[in-house]
């Protein structure tokens, strides 16, 4: 395999510099060499294809909901309420629509203010070590499964005896728990945003004798809105596709809500129709799962382009 | 420059209309010149004016840089190393290149010297022991790190490793070192060993660097030329380059640093 | 950032916003600490009755109250670990190919890809499991193994339905791909390009780039993706209740039914609660799952912050 690679005979040097080319001999292992580019090559493949194995849910997902769903999918599915037997299988989908505002509302009462309250906290007053406690706690949230943030939200804001709130199965106990999973997104991104901003912005508010109140007015909270908002409209996405914390909370009502606790306060949620519809032994049901995950994926993909929007608006204008 | 007479077997490096574009930045404009065999050239010039750029055009680091573009030619050896047959690892091995900070592999001392062997599928060991050991002994480290050669890279003090970055790019026993400011960063001391081992290796090797330092640069050139702007404002031997510059531009940039 | 300013009127003002914005980090820490103290009050009955063989009983007979979670702990565990397996190598090359290989234009395109996969809600994930997969293992993968492997225990299909364990273990790693791809490619993008230069320089290729640099310098930056990725599997609930098939029997094979502890949660927790011991047993598990997931999180935060500075990519936040 070894062969040599012959030094070029000497010629004459150049007036600048003595001596010629070195002298000694590189064994240039051509096969060697070669095995490495296709080594190299069969990388790339490996790494194309897989790519293109994690990508194809997100294609194949949209295609199979359009192929069965998109019969579905018209301006009356989403305009009223399920009815027929078994419920749904006429009508739309309407009361998920409407209970999905509800809770987001509900749960962005809660987790904006205490989000975006803590990430200033965390940038404008934190300690080293107690900075270091505060983000761990929000990236342990972050991590606890949705399933236990139900089981919790169950024992705190639903449950009729013991200590809590006995908030029924309701919208009110439902979007609150999706709250709690906000809150930690929000908080987090708001403290990126607000240690993104050049700290000549900050210091010179500061050096003029501003307070960090002042500065929080003047120029924090503008500089870091493309963060914010990137918080939570996250938040949004994320909790939208819950379904395990309703499950003990709000879990589904096939009509309109009468109120926000109690008995009538559930709501319907597009998450978890399509998580019962798929339950159904009902053709139609399945179909319609479909449908309403189309309307599920184009509300997410709305957000997302949101996100980008924001994103792009925040570099070219603000940073 | 125009005197000089181009003798092909001279000429180790040749570039000719070399225009380099980042995205839309035109980087390189029209830059032609020539590298002589066993010779040390400087290259001097503001930062921010492409010479760095330059350098890595010579063996193609610019490939991986995103929305880079090049037009033009560089003859090594009379080929062209832009072109379509060109062997871009052979190339690489032919061209040994030090960085600005020293940047060892987070390997040992030894390992660090034997990866450029490795790659090329050298497994024979005794001939690594050799050449490493030998490498090491060019780059003035070997008594320094005899001791300690399966210690990692990163344990050694900055100019020990800048050389054993030298040691390293020799290795491969290519034909041309390209020296990013290899001094940048160092101190006195560690500057003045790199120094000298850059007029011994002429010996051997075509020799080009990157500097802002005048002096440095005056005291190791065999040649020198001025970039500004992405533009090649001079180009001579080193004598003519810092005693009677052509160019106001060039004698502005060389007085207002002596 | 410490502020002197001698008027006691500014220095109070300050002080004021400090305590409020200290009110809403105390929320923080009470909605934490809260939901732990619960978990952890409501499950203590089970664990005073049922003690440590709660962990490795095989019976859950909520009737007769013998509750041993073994069933559940193995399905959970067969079903993270071969999710894991499938999704690694995929989300090693994804990653090295979103930040080594690919061409520039493309990337942040592709990148958005993955972005959307992790975007995608864990019932949509379920569905496209039941319509999709569930199909495909029942009309081909399993009669393919049924006719050639059935003699191997390990891959013996016992009930040719498609649900079970490898179909669960496929979605739930397609949805924690995203995560390990994400945190694979920022790990090899803070490698220092100066680094990599230097291998490049001497001839070396793309592989032996990544090999003998990116990867080592990489390494533990991946090492907390996984660990994430570890984590967010454990939890995963509604995808796998649509696919696993809940039966509670400890999988023996690939293709067996099984029940993980999220999905256990997610089917009889609202029954259980009409009795306290049966309730108390669910919400232990519960307390597994907060604890995995905890221990899991601490760990990998731990090491990607040291590695690249604890910076949030949007992938890590997916559809629960």
């Amino acid at each position: 395999m070894i062969e040599e690679k012959k030094t070029v005979p000497d010629k004459p040097a150049s007036k600048a510099g003595e001596g010629g080319e070195n002298p000694e001999v590189f064994p240039v292992n051509r096969g060697y060499i070669r095995r490495k580019k296709f080594y190299n090559n069969l990388a790339i493949c490996f790494a194309v294809i897989a790519f293109i194995i994690g990508g194809f849910p997100v294609f194949h997902i949209i295609y199979k909901a359009f192929e069965v769903g998109s019969a579905y999918l018209n301006w009356n599915f989403v305009s009223t309420l399920p009815t027929g037997f078994p419920i749904g299988a006429r009508g739309g989908i309407l009361n998920a629509i409407v209970g999905d505002v509800y809770l987001i509302v509900i749960a962005s009462v809660l987790s904006i203010p205490l989000g975006i309250g803590s990430g200033l906290y965390l940038s404008l007053f934190g300690r080293k070590r107690s900075n270091y406690f505060l983000k761990l706690l929000n990236e342990l949230m972050i991590g606890i499964p949705s399933v236990v943030w139900g089981i919790v939200g169950f024992f705190v804001f639903s449950t009729a005896t013991g200590p809590g709130f006995h908030l029924g199965f309701s919208s009110l106990a439902g979007g609150l728990t999706l709250g709690f999973i906000m809150v930690p997104i929000i908080t987090l991104l708001t403290e990126q945003a607000v240690n993104q901003i050049p700290a000549s912005y900050i210091e010179g508010a500061l050096a003029m004798g501003a307070t960090k109140w002042q500065a929080t007015h003047s120029v924090i909270i503008k500089a870091a809105m493309g963060g914010i908002f990137t918080g939570i409209l996250l938040g949004v996405m994320n909790i939208i596709g819950q379904t395990a914390p309703l499950l003990f909370t709000n879990y589904y009502n096939t009509g309109m809500p009468t109120g926000v606790t109690g008995p009538g306060g559930a709501v319907g949620d597009l998450a978890m129709l399509i998580f019962i519809y798929i339950h159904e032994p009902s053709k139609i049901l399945h179909y319609k799962a479909e449908a309403a995950s189309i309307v599920l994926l184009a509300f997410i993909l709305a957000l997302d382009l949101g996100l980008r929007l924001i994103n792009y608006l925040t570099k070219r204008f603000l940073l | 420059m125009a005197e000089e007479k181009k003798k092909d077997y001279e000429i180790k490096v040749d570039v000719k209309n070399l225009n380099f574009y980042y995205g839309k930045q035109h980087l390189l404009k029209n830059v032609n010149l020539f590298f002589k065999k066993n010779s040390v050239c400087t290259l001097l010039g503001p930062s921010g004016c492409g010479k760095s750029t330059f350098l890595r055009t010579l063996n193609r680091m610019n490939d991986y840089t995103e929305g880079a573009r090049l037009t033009g030619e560089v003859i090594i050896d009379g080929q062209n190393i832009y072109g379509k047959s060109v062997d871009v690892v052979e190339l690489r091995r032919n061209i040994g290149m030090v960085f600005q900070n020293p940047n060892p592999f987070p390997k040992s001392i030894f390992e660090n010297v034997a990866f450029g062997l490795r790659i090329h599928g050298i497994k024979n060991k005794e001939f690594i022991v050799e050449r490493v050991e030998k490498c090491l002994k060019y780059a003035g480290l070997y008594d320094e790190v005899k001791d300690k050669l399966a210690k990692p890279a990163f344990s050694l003090s900055g100019g020990q490793q800048q050389r054993l970055c030298i040691a390293r790019a020799i290795a491969t026993n290519p034909s041309i070192l390209l020296m990013d400011e290899p001094t940048a960063y160092l101190d006195p001391v560690s500057t003045s060993i790199i120094l000298d081992l850059i007029t011994t290796f002429k010996k051997y090797y075509t020799i080009i660097i990157v500097s802002h330092n005048i002096q440095q640069a005056g005291r190791i050139s065999d040649y020198s030329g001025f970039f500004l702007d992405g533009e090649l404002i001079e180009f001579d031997e080193a004598g003519n380059f810092f005693l009677r510059p052509k160019d106001k531009r060039t004698e502005n940039f060389i007085t207002s640093r002596y | 950032m410490k502020i002197s300013i001698p008027i006691l009127n500014l220095k109070y003002k300050d002080d004021l916003y400090r305590l409020i914005l200290s009110l809403f980090v105390l929320g923080i820490i009470a909605i934490f600490f809260v939901s732990v103290l619960v978990i952890a009050a409501y499950s203590y009955p089970a664990v005073i009755r049922y003690g440590a063989p709660f962990l490795w009983v095989k019976t859950w007979n909520p009737p007769m109250e013998i509750f041993g979670a073994l069933t559940f702990i193995a399905g959970t565990l067969f079903v993270t670990f071969l999710a894991l397996i499938f999704s690694v190598p995929l989300a090693l090359g994804i990653g090295v190919f979103l930040q080594e290989y690919c061409p520039f234009f493309l990337r942040s395109f592709l990148t958005v890809i993955i972005e959307m996969l992790a975007g995608i809600p864990s019932v949509v994930f379920g569905v496209w499991g039941v319509l999709t997969i569930v199909p495909w293992l029942r009309e081909s993968v399993e009669p393919f193994f049924n006719a050639y492997f059935s003699g191997i225990p390990f891959l013996k299909v016992e009930e040719n339905i498609g649900y079970g364990i490898l179909a669960a273990s496929i979605v739930v790693a397609f949805m924690i791909l995203p995560i390990i791809a994400s945190i694979t490619k920022d790990s090899l993008s803070a490698v220092p390009d100066l680094a990599k230069d230097g291998a490049l320089a001497m001839g070396a290729t793309r592989l032996d780039v990544i090999k003998n640099v990116s990867l080592p310098y990489a390494l533990s930056g991946i090492y907390g993706g996984i660990v994430l990725g570890f984590g967010r599997a454990v939890g995963e609930t509604i995808a796998v209740v649509l696919l696993i098939g809940n039966q509670a029997i400890v999988p023996k094979s690939l293709f067996s039914v099984g029940y993980t502890i999220s999905s256990v949660l997610a089917n009889t927790f609202t029954f259980a609660v009409i009795s306290p011991i049966y309730a108390s047993a669910e919400v232990e598990l519960a307390l597994i799952l907060l604890v995995i997931s905890l221990l899991v999180n601490i760990i990998g935060r731990n090491i990607l912050n040291s590695v690249i500075g604890g910076r949030l990519s949007r992938s890590q936040f997916g559809g629960g």
